[in-house]
């Protein structure tokens, strides 16, 4: 934004302005902008500040007040009963494993793949590739059943490795890394190859620390999105010690749960902590991901 | 044994032929370059030696082994790249020892040979900087440190000094030669840049179109070019060259210029292919510039008579552009009746442009091309001496250990693609192999 000081813009000397015109019009277009663009944050942060503030409220305060952001008589009743009704520990344990564990395999089987579509000549490569891109575009829904039927029959049904297990490879990981991957220039892995160096040993010692933003910023989108995920962990989910944050959630936000609203609040606030604290930490790599253009010399 | 061998070698790429049927051998411990201009197969031929490019056919043999299928690590070979391919996260140190540590040498010896690097290419004081904070020369040199300590047999370079200044690829080119003369590996160096290609190169492959041209010293491709792309390819500016001249009566007609053939081009040369056109060769530094009165140009203009008796060893024409050199100046003068100029590098002032003048044709350096193929038709005996005497001058007895060396033609084997390709080898005559003084 331009100060004000400068609207007036330069003046040439016999005194006219050069630059009057276009630097109003400039201020004038960003100061909107900014004003558009502060609603839209204030509108999308809403629901956060409105959970945060009614996990701090009374039952009764929450009903009668509930649009109001900050609580008349602050309290920690919501989050006392989230430990006192709820395994909540082991519950927040099971999804860490999850995510964690699909985290880790995503990002690692993305790796492998990125490089070999990347680094490797091989006949039918493209088609792979383009194979592998198409199952982005399979619906959930579709695979379902039969990932349901699978884990049921290896015996896994309200075992959380049931819900890690179909999700240790994913497609975007792959895209992603891939994109990252070929800004790497060739020849630094040919130099490599010239001094014997093993494919592994090149993708430790050489992509990793290259590509280590893409690398961060996958594994966070990948955490973040096993942590959010309801559809699936409820389909083989059963048991509460086995449930996973959302599903305890849904206990007390949906018909059947009641409507205990500072206790829902205070389980989606603890809900949201983990990936948000995890944000927090890595914004920087997050945001790297959408501005990917590979390797700076 | 570091020699290699190349046998039939053929790449292609999909239906798209790069390089078809080519054969040749680089010698232990040679500095052999590889000249040509880009998408000629240079680079890819260097890639397929190091193992980076898979053979379509055609065998490449490195000392008695052959190394087709042999995996890059396993070819005994350090390459510098044209971008460097140094690890932009790793500091100079462990760029140059990175290779040296994997392989599991002795850290005495990585740390003996580090220092040895670092301190010939002085880089001792950035050894703790990564790439980013060096320069485009530092850089080069740590690519140049990473290949040398290797100590492998073959040393590959793509291009290493194209993306330098001009004064920094002067003083590499220095630095690679003592590099080479320290650690004599065979040495085979890709390079579009005719200057590096004299300058560094003991012998120069050079190439076109996926097969080469000419396989000699720099000297012997630059005084006897072998057809009419080498002679162009070679030289700045590049040799004149005049094509389907006519020839009668002993004499060449250039336009409306009747130039008087020497007895010996007719009797070794012209004799032996007769024609009744010929493609002519000369670089502009063997043309003199005759600074002739408007009047003198004028009584022999009266002279022109490409069809009558009167012949003389000079071609008339009009200066229309001078480029100048500092030093020296690129004169282009358009031969009467000829539709191209012909540059001529003069030593004193230029003339103007618009001024009339006449070219003299220095017939020691003078070249006869056939006009189908653009092969050369030889070299007078006298005017092989001669040249041969006078570029061994040049360079002073005591710089050219190798003058006295003649390369035979008939040592080159019948089925290699080069045979033949040498100029004079129709006639069997043996050419002086210039070697290039040490720089």
């Amino acid at each position: 934004m331009k100060l004000p000081l400068d609207a007036g813009g330069m003046t040439d000397r016999d005194g006219n302005s050069k630059t009057q015109g276009t630097g109003e019009t400039g201020s004038a277009g960003a100061a909107g902008w900014h004003v558009f663009l502060i609603l839209y944050t204030c509108l999308i942060l809403f629901p956060i500040a409105f959970a945060v503030s009614n996990s701090f409220k009374t039952s009764s305060d929450a009903y009668n007040t509930i649009l109001e952001l900050i609580p008349r008589r602050p309290t920690l009743d919501g989050y006392r009963q989230v430990f006192a009704k709820l395994p909540f520990v082991r519950i927040a344990l099971n999804t860490f494993l999850i995510a964690a564990s699909v985290t880790a395999c995503k990002t690692l089987t993305s790796l492998l793949a990125a490089y070999s579509f990347v680094f490797f000549q091989y006949r039918g490569k493209k088609v792979l590739y383009f194979l592998m891109l198409i199952t982005m575009f399979v619906p959930f829904t579709v695979t379902m059943i039969p990932n349901y039927l699978l884990i049921t029959q290896m015996g896994l049904r309200d075992n959380i490795w049931g819900v890690a297990l179909p999700q240790m490879a994913d497609v975007l990981g792959i895209f992603l890394l891939r994109q990252a991957m070929r800004g790497i220039p060739k020849s630094l892995i040919e130099a490599a190859k010239l001094d014997n160096i093993p494919d592994l040993k090149i993708m430790k010692d050489i992509i990793m620390p290259l590509v280590r933003p893409a690398v961060i910023s996958t594994g966070i989108i990948f955490f973040i999105n096993s942590w959010n995920e309801y559809v699936w962990p409820v389909l083989i989910l059963k048991s509460v010690e086995h449930y996973t944050l959302p599903l305890a959630l849904q206990m007390y936000i949906s018909a059947e749960g009641g409507t205990d609203f500072p206790l829902a609040m205070a389980v989606s606030v603890l809900t949201m902590l983990i990936p948000l604290v995890l944000y927090l930490i890595f914004q920087k790599y997050i945001i790297s991901i959408f501005a990917m253009t590979g390797v700076k010399g | 044994m570091k020699n290699l061998t190349l046998e039939h070698v053929h790449k292609e790429y999909g239906k798209t032929t790069v390089i078809e049927d080519l054969s040749m051998e680089i010698r232990e411990g040679e500095r052999l370059i590889l000249l040509g201009p880009s998408g000629c197969g240079k680079s890819t031929l260097l890639r397929m030696i190091a193992g980076l490019e898979p053979v379509t056919g055609g065998t490449i043999r490195m000392g008695d082994r052959i190394v087709n299928h042999v995996p890059a690590g396993k070819r005994n070979v350090s390459m510098v790249f044209q971008n460097y391919a140094i690890y932009p996260h790793m500091t100079v140190r462990k760029n140059i020892t990175y290779g040296l540590k994997v392989s599991h040498l002795d850290s005495a010896v990585i740390e003996r040979r580090l220092d040895e690097v670092l301190d010939m290419l002085r880089l001792t004081e950035y050894a703790d900087r990564k790439p980013k904070d060096l320069s485009g020369g530092q850089r080069q040199r740590v690519a140049l440190a990473r290949a040398v300590v290797k100590q492998a047999d073959y040393f590959l370079l793509d291009e290493p000094l194209s993306n330098l200044d001009a004064q920094l690829r002067m003083h590499s080119r220095k630095e690679l030669v003592k590099i080479h003369e320290k650690y004599h590996p065979t040495m085979i160096y890709v390079t579009h840049d005719q200057v590096e290609a004299m300058t560094v190169g003991q012998r120069i492959a050079l190439m076109n179109a996926g097969s080469i041209e000419m396989l000699d010293t720099p000297g012997n491709i630059y005084h006897f070019p072998a057809n009419v792309f080498c002679a162009r390819f070679i030289g700045s500016p590049p040799m004149n060259i005049i094509e389907k001249v006519p020839y009668n009566r002993e004499s060449l007609v250039i336009g409306t210029s009747r130039v008087y053939l020497p007895e010996e081009w007719r009797a070794e040369v012209v004799d032996q292919h007769p024609d009744s056109t010929y493609t002519i060769g000369i670089r502009p530094e063997h043309l003199k510039l005759i600074r002739t009165g408007l009047g003198e140009w004028e009584r022999q203009d009266q002279d022109a008579d490409p069809e009558g008796e009167n012949a003389s060893s000079r071609i008339r024409g009009q200066v229309r552009y001078i480029e100048n050199y500092g030093n020296q100046a690129a004169v282009y003068v358009r031969p009467e009746g000829l539709a191209q100029d012909l540059v001529v590098m003069e030593n004193s002032r230029p003339p103007r442009e618009g001024e009339l003048v006449s070219l003299k044709i220095d017939f020691r350096n003078f070249h006869l091309f056939s006009p189908e193929d653009g092969k050369s038709l030889g070299w007078p005996a006298a005017c092989i001496r001669e040249v041969s005497e006078a570029v061994m001058e040049i360079g002073g007895p005591d710089e050219y250990p190798a003058q006295h060396e003649y390369v035979q033609h008939e040592d080159i084997s019948e089925d290699s693609a080069v045979s033949g390709l040498f100029p004079g080898s129709r006639g069997r005559r043996s050419l002086p192999a210039f070697s290039r003084p040490g720089l």
